[in-house]
């Protein structure tokens, strides 16, 4: 009798596993990061170099793609990237979503706001007065993307910096 | 791979000059970094389930850059219309003149500091055995006791750190009285 107990909540408690395990796997966002050092030529065209290697000044673009590999739709996406220790935000560089908006923060990802970012400045005769934020200061990029997404349906947003 | 950085000493009247080199702090990544990026998302299913995800992480790898600065420096013309620094001397007056160098790089690296004269425009005489260049270890701006000479006619480099501070100072010594003169030249190149 307590066998045949012990086997039923086995059986219960492997069977929730599983169904949480489904769970999971239906709403999957699969997220891929590429970075691309940006060079342009005489004439002026821009090409891509995977950026494994660079020096200060060059310009880097990341590019970040998130895919729906689960069999469900997902939601309320918020995709986020801290700026590199290293390298300074380019401003303007962040795409525009289809749908939805893009947003900075300056306070190490505490908060985002669109661009312009207004902060307060003391300046050299000890008056405060708000001033925008300058790239140097972004610390963070978000994308709040408003569509659903469906399964296999993918979203690529990207943003460049440069090397301090 | 050498870089050369001139600058210009007006010299009224010198023999011997004392040359002195500063530097300053620049902002750039060292060369080596690791540039390490990761992206992260958050999204709900459609029942406002909460889920996370991550993705990959990419390294980018800063190369090494090299540059070196050495100021004040002249106008730029040849002879230079407007002097960096000049003074006025008598015959046998030991002149000093400070200079900031700078390893502008993201590397440490090695420079040779070489005296330039200006043959063509100046009538002291002035040789290159003249010109001493040291070390200014405190950063006075004046030759202490034990600072090293570091001028190549010595033989002598001083390695430098990217982003480091360096000053130094040369001297040569005026034996006659000249009416005018274009001063010696320090020259920084990496070696």
């Amino acid at each position: 009798m307590v066998e045949k107990r012990f086997l039923a909540l086995f059986v219960l408690v492997l069977g929730f596993s599983v169904s949480a395990a489904l769970a999971v796997d239906s709403a999957k966002l699969t997220g891929n990061l590429e970075a691309f050092r940006v060079v342009v030529n005489d004439e002026g065209v821009e090409n891509f170099v995977p950026a494994e290697n660079a020096r200060p000044n060059d310009v880097i673009e990341y590019r970040l793609t998130y895919t729906n590999t689960g069999a469900e739709p997902v939601q309320n996406i918020f995709i986020m990237d801290p700026i590199p220790r290293g390298m300074s935000f380019v401003y303007p560089s962040a795409t525009e979503p289809a749908a939805g908006r893009v947003e900075f923060s300056i306070d190490g990802g505490k908060t985002y706001q669109g661009w312009p970012i207004l902060v307060k400045k003391t300046n050299s005769e000890g008056v405060e007065e708000v001033v925008e934020a300058t790239p140097e200061m972004v610390t963070h990029v978000r994308w709040v993307l408003t569509d659903t997404f469906q399964p296999e349906e993918e979203v690529t947003v990207s943003y460049r910096t440069v090397i301090k | 791979m050498n870089r050369k950085a001139f600058l210009t000493i007006p010299v009224l009247l010198a023999l011997i000059v004392v040359l002195t080199a500063t530097s300053v702090l620049a902002q750039v990544t060292p060369a080596g970094t690791q540039i390490r990026n990761r992206s992260s998302a958050t999204y709900e299913d459609m029942t406002g389930n909460g889920y996370s995800a991550t993705s990959n992480e990419v390294i980018t790898i800063v190369l090494p850059v090299f540059g070196v600065s050495i100021l004040p420096d002249d106008s730029g013309e040849t002879p230079p219309v407007t002097p960096a620094m000049s003074q006025n001397a008598l015959p046998g007056m030991t002149l000093y003149y400070r200079y900031d160098l700078t390893n502008t790089g993201n590397d440490d690296d090695d420079f040779s500091l070489v005296p330039i004269i200006d043959v063509a425009n100046n009538t002291l005489g002035l040789a290159l055995g003249d010109i001493t260049i040291y070390r200014d270890l405190n950063s006075n701006g004046i030759v202490d006791l034990g600072e090293p000479v570091i001028s190549l006619c010595y033989k002598q480099d001083r390695r430098r750190p990217a982003d480091s501070h360096h000053r130094g100072s040369s001297r040569a010594t005026v034996g006659r009285q000249a009416t005018t003169s274009s001063p010696p030249r320090p020259t920084g190149a990496r070696s």
